[in-house]
């Protein structure tokens, strides 16, 4: 039996389908567990105790207490409460005990042993907390069957979970589809489409700025500050952190509230201790939305970055899934309502226990990640090489995928070899010369500058692990230096609950501008995979085989672009200026830079 | 008994003197007290001397039924010339291989007189073996044996004349060669089962054994060979009293007088010579013993036919027994595989009922739980919503405590509203 366990910023559970019905296990308030651990001596109290006990909202260390120890994986060390603590020991204690908990529920019977599981992890996780994240599974006893970004799992249980899992594919065919998951920690997005068999990633975007535990920190402390205004409160007049995390409830609770009320009043007997005031507010919805505004603001703002990115407009996206906790509050709602229409935002009733429902349908129907996009190296030339393809399934528990690809340099003289990791913008089987990129990332290895272009060769080994990192491993043969680089901000794939063929045309993608292209500087990629003289920077090429530009002909001479590129590093023949020099009247500027036979006259 | 082995009969081309014997029945009323010995009479009656195989030249068998018919007119044509009497057995087998063709008789009561303890009657006398070189196709044995028959079982004579003539047929390179124990004396080898070795072993026999030309070995003396070869075992063998004459006749029938004819003979041929055979004992004593044969065999038949038409009946009922087993084991195994597949069904069904009724329970328990931790939740949440307001009810915070029960009580009330709806939906 393999469950699906969404370890949450916030909360974390465990679901398992059973027949054709997804059960969440949750604890004695039907609530999630929430990610809280907090160490009193040699004891250690998780969950829902823990988070009682605390009057901070957000992400870390308060005290002896920890809040989403997940963001603290891939740190060597921390101190809790005095004590210095490893990250992944902290998190194992939380899964442990959201493991022993579900094992005593009333529904142990259909966990099994619970010792696997599909693990819902945010799309920003990098490679190092990955592992950790496995090492603190592997400690209490679950292995990891597959990690799947949280969104993801949310859509997927989303569509497997509905009454009509195929009409609904039907439906959404072709499709963009943009999962919000807005819980209390973090923002997670992901835009997705729908093809012929499976769900592919079209992008994923975050933040962990506009997390729900953040609103209510900040109602919290806003009713306050204007009570303390209206009632002329000194700021010496410092509540208790009882008080303080008392109120911090009452704001969660509210916020609620008001999604049903107009008006709520915060209620706190003497919450100031020095006057001793009672805290007595009534807090409108309007107030609400005003004070969440920047929060909520912040969290639509990084949804239309993330569409912006790939050059989609909201009218575009032909579902919004609201998950997380978030998704009960009437402002967030709103906006998202404004932004796509209401027919276009669902929230489900499960929204939030969508994530690790959609994990346990992913661990059910024993789905695999593929890469939605084909991963490329960017060659000398603008020439791209394609390193994995679009559809590769990703490894497994204990697998690793790789490649071994020979390169050679085209421009050694700088002694170093760029190559940028990229992928197409959009989603393509088959991606065009044209088609946008989007960089992963560059990795640059030390060659022998003096050594002539195509000469030195270069091993390029890319892999991919279970932890779904990318890792690019670069080696110079001559000079041999190595050098790697790891990228975790993937998109993947997953097959589909149901599939369809009743397809609907895709909406045409928006067209990037100009002014939208790649500003700054940018880097010339010097690497080729075969012996071309023709990949070779022509100033480079002339230091090495002058003959290349001699005026006779042979198969060996240098194209009128390297012709350019070697011309414009010799001054002006006749006036001795620079390349493009505002002065020289000799054909040196770009309107003037070829003669009659199309070769260059600046000699 | 029949003592006159010749009356085998003339061994023809075709080399088949039991049917010669068979066919030549004597006219004279066979006594063996009136068997006299004539030590050089001419060739006796067809039946007899002249007959038996080895009895000089061959001659057609139609010659011999006409020589069988005229008997009683040539035993009276003896030659009135009497050669002198043998003395003792040396003497008698010397007269018998002056003329291995010619039989030697004797009175029996010469016969009886001869000297049997003499130097030469001893085991291993030189003279045997010179003799018997003489004789390369059999001819005297049988008549050495014959004449001993006519004497009574315990004489010393008679069973002195056996030894001698037995030592002559080991000296002869057809059993010395051929059959390993010719003649069943030696203990440590097995003795011959039957004449049809012998026979079998004559038809090996080359010239170069027999020291003869092979212009003289012919298949005329290959027959007689083979025949007095088998005559003088199954002699030997009746004399010893290895065998009966139940046997002695089986033998012979197997070995010899059963050997197809290749020469046509006609039916008064062959009545002439059943009727002029001189030995009326011998055929009516092989005819009994056919007879006898054939009602053992005509028993056996019956027997067998009783037996093969119980067997039939046997069959037939387990054939039908078969039939109904077949059928019944078809009709159980066609029973036991739709039994099988019905306990594979009904495994099934109870392993997609126990499936089911774990899934139902799962979902119930779920049902259940969810439904627990909500009122739970709901409850919790308008104790402390209830517990404010008391608490600002207390304070004169009238307003407060009246929203707070507001809210409690609103809550409460779709939480009651909800869980009606979802008894209704039962």
């Amino acid at each position: 039996m393999i469950v699906g366990f969404d370890f949450g910023t916030t909360n974390s559970l465990v679901s398992v389908v059973v027949g054709d019905r997804v059960i969440d296990v949750l604890d004695e308030e039907g609530m999630p567990h929430p990610s809280v651990v907090r160490y009193e001596g040699e004891e250690v109290i998780v969950g829902r105790e823990a988070r009682h006990a605390l009057e901070e909202a957000g992400v870390g260390v308060y005290g002896n207490t920890v809040k989403s120890p997940k963001f603290l994986l891939g740190e060597e060390v921390i101190t809790v409460g005095g004590v210095e603590r490893n990250p992944i020991d902290i998190v194992a204690d939380v899964i442990r005990f959201v493991r022993s908990e579900s094992l005593r529920s009333a529904q142990r019977r259909a966990l099994g042993q619970l010792d696997r599981a599909v693990v819902t992890i945010p799309v920003n996780m990098n490679g190092p907390r990955r592992a950790a994240l496995r090492e603190a599974f592997a400690r209490t006893g679950i292995t990891i069957a597959q990690f799947v970004h949280e969104p993801l799992a949310a859509l997927y249980g989303h569509l497997r979970g509905s009454a009509d899992p195929k009409g609904l594919t039907r439906s959404l065919m072709k499709r963009d589809i943009l999962v919000v998951d807005w819980g209390g920690g973090t923002l997670d997005l992901t835009l997705c489409r729908l093809q012929p068999g499976r769900i592919l990633q079209l992008r994923n975007g975050g933040t962990d700025e506009v997390g729900g535990d953040r609103f209510d920190l900040v109602i919290r402390d806003e009713v306050v500050k204007r009570f303390s205004l209206k009632n002329g409160i000194t700021d010496s007049d410092h509540p208790s952190p009882e008080a303080r995390r008392r109120l911090l409830q009452d704001a969660e609770r509210n916020k609620i509230a008001l999604s049903e009320r107009t008006n709520v009043t915060f209620y706190r007997p003497g919450y100031f201790p020095e006057s001793g005031k009672t805290l007595e507010y009534s807090l409108s919805r309007q107030e609400l939305e005003e004070i969440t505004r920047p929060l909520v603001v912040g969290g639509i703002r990084h949804i239309e970055s993330l569409l912006d990115s790939v050059n989609m407009s909201p009218a575009q996206v032909s579902l919004c899934l609201v998950a997380g906790g978030m998704a009960a509050m009437p402002s967030v709602r709103g906006r998202l309502h404004e932004l796509f229409g209401p027919e276009k935002v669902v929230v489900p009733s499960n929204s939030a226990t969508l994530i690790s429902q959609g994990a346990a349908w992913i661990a059910k129907d024993s789905q695999r990640l593929v890469l939605a996009k084909p991963l490329e190296l960017e060659m000398a030339r603008g020439s791209r090489l394609p390193l994995l393809h679009a559809g590769t399934e990703m490894p497994g528990d204990g697998e690793v995928r790789n490649v071994r690809i020979h390169l050679y340099c085209t421009d050694p003289s700088d002694g170093v070899v760029k190559l940028p990791i990229e992928a197409p913008t959009a989603l393509s089987d088959h991606p065009q010369a044209s088609d946008p990129r989007t960089n992963l990332g560059v990795v640059t290895v030390q060659v022998d500058d003096k050594a002539p272009p195509l000469t030195e060769r270069l091993e390029l080994d890319v892999m991919v692990d279970d932890d779904l990192i990318l890792e690019v491993t670069a080696t110079s043969s001559q000079k041999k230096d190595r050098r790697s680089a790891q990228f975790h901000d993937l998109e993947f794939g997953i097959g589909l609950p149901e599939s369809s063929t009743a397809e609907k045309p895709p909406p045409k993608p928006k067209r990037r501008t100009p002014q939208q292209r790649a500003h700054g500087v940018g880097i010339r990629a010097n690497s080729a995979v075969e012996k071309d003289q023709s990949l070779v920077p022509g100033d480079v090429l002339y230091k090495h085989n002058p003959r290349a530009f001699a005026r006779m002909p042979g198969t060996d001479q240098a194209t009128q672009q390297q012709l350019l590129e070697h011309l414009y590093y010799q001054p002006c023949a006749v006036c001795k200026r620079p390349w493009g020099h505002e002065a020289c009247r000799c054909g040196s500027t770009p309107s003037r830079s070829t003669g009659k036979a199309g070769r260059p006259t600046r000699r | 008994m029949n003592t006159d082995p010749n009356g085998a009969g003339t061994d023809g081309p075709a080399g088949d003197p039991a049917d010669e014997a068979a066919t030549v029945p004597r006219l004279e009323s066979p006594d063996a007290s009136e068997s006299t010995v004539d030590a050089d009479s001419a060739p006796a009656s067809p039946g007899q001397a002249e007959q038996v195989p080895g009895s000089g030249e061959r001659e057609p068998r139609k010659d011999a039924a006409r020589a069988g018919a005229k008997a009683p007119t040539t035993a009276r044509k003896q030659t009135p010339a009497r050669a002198s009497k043998p003395a003792n057995l040396r003497e008698l087998i010397e007269r018998a291989y002056q003329d291995p063709r010619r039989h030697v008789r004797l009175p029996k009561n010469e016969l009886s007189a001869l000297v049997v303890t003499s130097g030469a009657d001893m085991p291993g006398p030189q003279w045997l073996p010179d003799l018997a070189r003489k004789d390369p196709f059999l001819r005297v044995p049988p008549r050495l044996l014959a004449t001993a028959a006519t004497l009574d079982p315990n004489h010393p004579v008679r069973q002195a004349l056996i030894d001698l003539t037995h030592r002559i047929l080991t000296i002869h390179p057809l059993y010395r060669h051929y059959v390993a124990n010719p003649t069943g004396t030696d203990p440590d080898q097995p003795p011959i089962a039957s004449s049809a070795k012998v026979s079998d072993a004559a038809k090996k026999v080359t010239p170069e054994t027999l020291d003869v030309e092979p212009s003289d070995y012919r298949n005329d003396q290959r027959g007689l060979l083979r025949d007095n070869a088998v005559v003088s075992f199954a002699l030997l063998w009746v004399l010893q009293g290895h065998w009966t004459i139940a046997q002695f006749i089986s033998e012979m029938t197997s070995a010899v007088w059963s050997r197809p004819t290749t020469e046509a003979v006609s039916s008064a041929d062959i009545a002439v010579a059943l009727v002029t055979v001189g030995e009326r004992h011998a055929l009516n004593h092989l005819v009994g013993h056919f007879l006898v044969e054939l009602q053992k065999l005509t028993a056996q038949l019956n027997r067998a036919k009783d037996e093969t038409s119980a067997e039939r009946q046997r069959a037939d009922r387990s054939e039908a027994d078969n039939l109904a087993l077949r059928e019944a084991l078809a009709s159980e195994r066609s029973r036991s595989e739709s039994l099988a597949d019905q306990v594979t069904a009904l495994t099934s069904d109870i392993e997609t009922e126990r499936t089911n009724r774990f899934v139902d329970n799962s979902h119930m328990v779920d049902d259940y739980e969810i439904l627990r931790t909500q009122v739970i939740r709901r409850l919790g949440s308008q104790v402390a919503l209830l517990s404010d307001g008391l608490h600002a009810l207390r304070s004169g915070s009238t307003p407060v405590a009246e929203e707070f029960v507001d809210r409690a009580l609103t809550s409460i009330h779709q939480e009651v509203a909800r869980l009606k709806e979802l008894g209704g939906t039962r």
